[in-house]
Formats: structure tokens, sequence, C-alpha cells
């Protein structure tokens, strides 16, 4: 039965070419304000962000309110305008032009924190799901239509009984389970999960997560999963990028970001995270004052005044460097690789 | 029902200090009277707060952690009523009290932090007004002290000056320009008349510095909207704690906010009780919050407390079927835990208006037996440090009948 469903793709898809390249993004919002409502200045909410993404692979976007992810993810899918860098699906370039480009509109999907905002509450369930198959894939017919959603929400574990129903009749894991669905109707091999169980309790969360983690297996998806909960993406990720104020401050695999991390940032992070067991716990490290406003990033290095390190000159100064502290291991902070002198 | 209100005798894990009992709850039960039916939010529910301690209530969302601490108040609106149970604090049962009398005890002896700060802080008044509202309401007799005390240095200080003015008439050419600038540094610290007020202020920008927030000085002469959510959250908390009250409740004070900032906050919260040895009632999902911060823990479920007692023994050893598959769903950091699936609770949580028979969790639990689905289990002690509600732990299980599995025809359709 799920035959239809499976990617069409698998057997063409390379797993050592990236499905997704992004490379130096910048992305600014205006600041409209004054009597006239008038552009009076920009944020630059990402600043020069570069990743890969590979097929069977999630890549973890890791930060605290406000530092970029969502926008990194609305970049993607065209939802927010660029204004540098570049991104690429397979080779081609796709940069503010993805709602022009149906056929790969279809391959690139988005999963929002609030299942509500992507569920209209006077559609049915079988309307929901099926509406990308009808609109992207021209699917008309009826009764093909509705066992084609039945096998996606087979998918995702809801039952024949949940097609004729309205979202409100839905529990929050249900509904984020819909939507999971409906990403999933037109064959992607990207999925962009922004904050996918954030609204969920921790037992809602641990079986969509586990959902997620099947569906990959199943359809060798390729996953940007943003999130501010750490184990979340120690459990579901593979690569991670940690940001701050718009840019990656350090990024790696898991054993990198969570067994070896070096990135004064990463570091308060990790140890801010409450555990919830005697071998989990550590020192915390507190860091003071608040995430500054991307309107107005400190200058140098962006986390230097909150930074528990010891003060460089260039920190306060110079923006860091990439610096690879090995293959896998990319830090941006002056305590590596500074020019030595 | 017996109650952990002592646990002074034995045991590695209660230290010898003796513990003094705050508050005592006793069979609270909470009804919403809907178009729907009746929703059972809070169904017999028993808890005791000792003095100088922390006490986690933690549940999914829906269980009943709000509407248990709204009744503490005496807070619930219609169509919610408090139905029956006690509410003895410091031996007195509030549910008695005449309206006038709990008045007191809201703001001043029991305070209440809620969820969402936007709409506990006034967005018309600054910042320090409000704060040093809250301390003229509630701290009026330490603040007539502390400015007694202020007044006394004021006129001390004057006198000083008095004296500096008449010195500086016989004084000689040198002298009498060290005389006037002494003179003109003390004028600046002479102040006119101090009122009460002026202290209240005083007080409020010292808490602000205090619970980490820099320039207390002119953060007070901001609204509300002026600044971050994570500030407004603290100054909230700063707002709780001014009450200086006996028993601070905080209904899930840091789930809005980044874990560094949360972080802050606990260590903030932590911090003041040290100095303040009051209690507090910490309401939150997260159990990772619960284990940092509180001394015991209350784990709730569908209205009812299925497992209670210290921190320690229940993180480390889990009783109840719910808490140990809640503790199993959460994604640990370890180099091992990648390795597995989670663990997952089956189901979701049922509806307060028609609830499962027996043990509210059976249609979820892997281990229900028929007795679960008929009777419904008691919160009984364990040992010194725990109590579970869960007929796994019945002292008589010989019925044969009563205590073997349900079959799967048995168990309620647990939907997905
Ligand atoms: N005004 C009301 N009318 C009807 N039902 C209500 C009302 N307020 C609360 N309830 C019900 O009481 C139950 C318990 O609610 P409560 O707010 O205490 O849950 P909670 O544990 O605090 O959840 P959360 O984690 O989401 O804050 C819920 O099922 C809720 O729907
Ligand atoms: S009483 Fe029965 S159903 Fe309830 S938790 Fe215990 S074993 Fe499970
Ligand atoms: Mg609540």
């Amino acid at each position: 039965m799920t035959e239809s469903i499976s990617n069409p793709q698998i057997d063409e898809i390379d797993p050592n070419e990236p499905v997704l390249t992004v490379e130096n993004l910048e992305v600014e919002y205006p600041i409209i304000g004054g009597l006239f409502m008038r552009k009076v200045g920009t944020v630059r909410a990402v600043r020069g962000v570069s990743f890969e993404l590979y097929p069977n692979e999630t890549l973890g976007i890791v930060g605290e309110s406000g530092c970029g992810k969502t926008t990194i993810a609305k970049a993607i899918l065209n939802l927010v305008k660029t204004s540098g860098g570049s991104i690429r699906y397979r080779n081609e370039e796709i940069q503010n032009q993805l709602s022009k480009k149906r056929r790969i509109r279809q391959k690139i999907q988005m999963v929002f924190q609030d299942p509500d905002a992507s569920l209209n509450p006077r559609m049915k369930i079988v309307d929901i799901i099926g509406e990308p198959l009808k609109n992207l894939l021209g699917i008309k017919d009826k009764v093909e239509l509705r066992q084609r959603v039945l096998e996606l929400m087979t998918q995702v574990s809801l039952k024949a009984e949940h097609l004729d129903r309205y979202p409100h009749e839905f529990s929050g894991g249900q509904k984020q389970r819909i939507v999971i669905a409906k990403a999933l109707a037109c064959n992607p091999d990207v999925i962009v999960l922004d904050e996918p169980t954030s609204a969920l309790d921790v037992s809602v969360q641990a079986q969509i997560l586990n959902l997620l983690q099947e569906l990959q297996e199943k359809l060798h998806l390729a996953y940007i999963f943003i999130t501010h909960d750490l184990s979340v993406i120690h459990h579901i990720g593979h690569r991670i990028g940690v940001m701050y104020l718009g840019k990656f401050v350090e990024t790696g695999n898991i054993e990198d970001i969570f067994y070896n991390n070096q990135h004064p940032y990463t570091q308060a992070l990790l140890s801010a995270r409450p555990a919830v067991s005697k071998s989990e716990l550590q020192e915390k490290i507190i860091l003071e004052g608040e995430i500054p406003s991307p309107s107005n990033p400190p200058s140098g290095c962006s986390f230097h005044p909150r930074c528990q390190a010891k003060m460089l000159p260039e920190c306060n100064k110079k923006e860091p460097e990439e610096t690879a502290l090995s293959e896998s291991h990319h830090i941006w902070c002056w305590q590596f690789g500074r020019d030595e002198i | 029902m017996i109650e952990v209100q002592k646990n002074t005798t034995n045991s590695d894990n209660s230290n010898t200090e003796e513990k003094e009992l705050l508050l005592k709850v006793k069979d609270l039960k909470t009804y919403f009277y809907t178009e729907e039916g009746v929703v059972k939010a809070v169904d017999g529910v028993s808890f005791t707060i000792n003095k100088n301690e922390i006490l986690g209530l933690v549940g999914e969302t829906g269980c009943g952690k709000s509407v248990t601490a709204l009744s503490l108040l005496r807070l619930v609106r219609s169509p919610g009523k408090i139905i029956s149970g006690q509410i003895e604090f410091e031996g007195i049962n509030l549910i008695d009290l005449p309206e006038n009398q709990m008045l007191h005890y809201r703001g001043n002896t029991i305070t209440m932090i809620f969820q969402d700060p936007m709409n506990s802080l006034n967005p018309v008044m600054k910042v320090g007004d409000q704060l040093a509202e809250v301390y003229l309401l509630h701290q009026k007799e330490y603040l007539k002290e502390e400015l007694a005390k202020a007044r006394q240095e004021n006129s001390i200080l004057k006198e000083k000056l008095k004296q500096m003015k008449s010195d500086l008439k016989n004084a000689s050419e040198e002298g009498a320009e060290t005389l006037k600038v002494q003179i003109n540094a003390l004028k600046r610290k002479v102040k006119g008349r101090i009122t009460l007020k002026d202290i209240a202020y005083r007080e409020s920008s010292q808490l602000l510095d205090r619970i980490g927030l820099p320039n207390a000085d002119s953060l007070i002469n901001r609204y509300p909207h002026e600044l971050s959510g994570g500030m407004r959250q603290r100054i909230m908390i700063a707002m709780g704690l001014a009450c200086n009250s006996k028993l601070l409740i905080c209904d899930e004070p840091t789930t809005a906010l980044d874990v560094t900032i949360q972080a802050q906050i606990l260590d903030m919260i932590r911090e003041l009780k040290n100095r303040l040895h009051n209690s507090v009632l910490f309401i939150t999902h997260s159990l990772g919050v619960i284990f940092e911060l509180c001394d015991r823990v209350a784990v709730m479920y569908s209205g009812n407390i299925v497992e209670y007692g210290t921190v320690e023994d229940i993180f480390e050893n889990p009783q109840h079927p719910y808490t140990k598959g809640l503790l199993a769903a959460i994604p640990k950091v370890t180099p091992e835990s990648r390795k597995n699936k989670l663990a997952i609770i089956k189901g979701m949580v049922p509806n307060l208006i028609y609830p499962p028979s027996g043990c509210r969790f059976h249609p979820r639990c892997p281990h229900a037996m028929k007795v679960c689905q008929e009777i419904r289990p008691d919160l009984i002690p364990l040992n010194n440090a725990v109590q579970v509600a869960c007929h796994l732990y019945d002292k008589d299980k010989s019925d044969p009948d009563l205590y073997r599995p349900l079959t799967n025809e048995e168990r309620l359709e647990a939907t997905i």
C-alpha cells in the first residue's frame, strides 16, 4: 500500500550529492517607523549562513529566540526575500524564485510549530491533505484522491475514520500528524521542520519524533530541523549548526557539538538545558544579560558582551572568521584560529 | 489518607532538621459545570508543602495544575467551583474563610505568578511604580522601619552640614576651600523630606539589581512594552518576591523563555528562597526544571496526583507507570541514548468529562489489570519518601480475578 507514496526518485538519489546547498545566505528585514511608516533602517536577521543538506540526513539548527532560525527556513521556502547568497536545489538556483518553480516547490515542504496555522478550520482532513494532491499533482478523481489521502494518513498512524473530521476534533499531536501527512503528499525530498514538537507535551513529542525518524528511513527524506531544544536535536539530528544573532557560531556532528564542543555559547546553551538525571547534571554556566537586538548587534563577535571566556583584543573589534577544528567541526570564535603574530 | 508531613524519622534522604508544615491540601475537588458536562479538572488531590521547601507540580497539558493553583487562592471562576476538600494554611482552613479574610491571604501571605507576564503587568504604568506599589501594599511595616532609619541618617547628615557651615565662618582660607568641597559633597547626599514612596522606589531598584537586571535605575522608568519578554518575566517574578509572602505559587513562569534566561531565573528563585526561607509551589510541564529546582514533586495525571515524593527518589526510581513513561519519553543527552527509539506512552490524555473508570491511566497503562478498571487507586505511602496511586503496589493481591491483566477487548480503545 505504501508503494505509491514511496519516493520515486530514490533510485536516482546519490547520497553524496547535496539536495540543498545554501551559501552565504543574507536576509534583511526593513525597520519601519516614523510618522510616515517609512523604512528607517534594516535588521540583518541572517548574516552569511552556509550549509549543505544531504539525503537521509537531519541537519539541526539550534539557537534561542530571535537568532534567525525561522528566517532561514522561510528564505529556503521563498516566504521571505533574501538579500544575498545562493540557495540551490540539487544544482538549480532557487533563491527568491521557488514559488515560480512548481516542480521544485513540491520537493521542499515545511512544517511549522503551530499546526493550527497550517490547517484551515473549515476544511475536512481529506480535503486538507488532498489539496496538494489535487493542485500540484493534478489528481482529480474523487475515489483515487480519497485512496491516496488514506495512504498518507496511514503513514502517520491516522485512521480511515478521521478522513471526514475537522481539525478542531483533533489533539495537538494528531494535528501535527495531519500537517506531516500533507507535507508528504507530493513526495518531497526536503522537509523543513520549524520547532515541530515545541508546542507538544513530552509523551506526544516522543511519538512525533519516532514518526519522523521512521519516515526518514523509509522515504530517504532530508530534514532541516529547527529547534531550541538540544535534547531533541541530540536524539534526531546528524549534523548541527548552533546559531547566535544571525550567524553560525559552531557547526559539527553530534560528537563534535555535544561531546567536544568548543564555542563558549554552545557550552553555555548546553549547560543551561535542565537535566532529568544525575548523570546529565553539569555545572551551569549562567550567561548574563539578554540576547541583543539584531537591529543593533554588538561590534566584533556578537556574543562578546555575554561571553564568559577571557576577552581577546579582537573579540569586540572584528567578526571572527570560520576555523576548521576538524573536517566536520567548524567554529567562529577568536579563541581559535587567531593569526599568530 | 496519609500525608508525608514530617519525614523526620530515619531513611538516608531525610535530613535531621524538623520539617514544619505550611500548607496541607486534602482531597481537593474542583469541577467546571460546562454545557457539555461536568469537567472534573481536579478530582481529589492531596499534598503538603513544608516551610522553606520547593514543591513541584508536574504534568501534561490540561491535567489540572493551574486549576489546583487557582483553587488554593480560591480564584476559580464560574463555571468552576471547589466542591470539596480542605486547604489548611498554617492550620487555618482557607475554604471556610469569608471572602474579606481570604483577601488578606491573597498577595500578602500567598502570592501567585502567572505564565503570561503581559497579562499581569499593568501596561500603562512604569515598572518602578508597579514595583513600588507592591512594596507599599505588602511590606509597609518594613518600609516604615527603613524610612525611620533613612530619616535618622538624614538628620545626622543635616546636623553635620550645619556644623560644617558654622565651622566655615571661623576657618582659615585654606581650610575653607577643603570645607567647601566637603560641604558640597554632603549637600548632594542630604535630602529634603524623605517619604515612604522614596523608600519603596529605593527597594524596587535594589531588587531589580539583585535579580540580575542591569541599569535598574533606568529600568524603573520604563513601561512594560519597552522591555523584552525575558525582562518582563523577571520583573513579574521580582514583584512576586517583593510580596515576601510565605508561599509563592509560580505557574509555568519560565515556559516561554529561552533556556539561558530560564537558567538565570531558576538560579534567582533558588537564591532568594535560600535567603528568605519561604516556600514555593512550582508548576511546570518540564521534568527537567523540576529536577533542577525542587525538593519534592507531585506528578499529576488527569486531575489526580499519581506519584508524590522527593525529587531524588522519583527521578532515580519512578514507581508509577505514568511517571516511568514520562521520564522515558524525554530524549536524554548521553552517548547511548541516541541508539534507541524513544519510549512512548500510547494513546492520549483522557477527556475530563467522561474520564476512564478506576485508574484514569488504565487505557494507556502497559500493566493494567482488571482491578484498575474497577477501583480507583488511593495515594498510599510506599516508603518514607514516596507515595504512589497504583494497584501494582496493593498489599493484598490475592484475588485472581481482580489482579489479572486486562484483555485487549477489555482495554478501552486508545486512539493512536
Ligand atoms: N473555565 C473553564 N471552563 C471549563 N473547563 C476548564 C476551565 N478552566 C480549565 N478547565 C479544564 O480543566 C482542566 C485542567 O486545566 P488546567 O488549566 O488546570 O490544566 P494545566 O495542567 O494547568 O494545563 P497546562 O499545562 O496546559 O497549563 C482542563 O481539562 C481544562 O479544559
Ligand atoms: S493502577 Fe493499574 S492502570 Fe493504573 S497505573 Fe497502576 S497498573 Fe496501571
Ligand atoms: Mg496551566
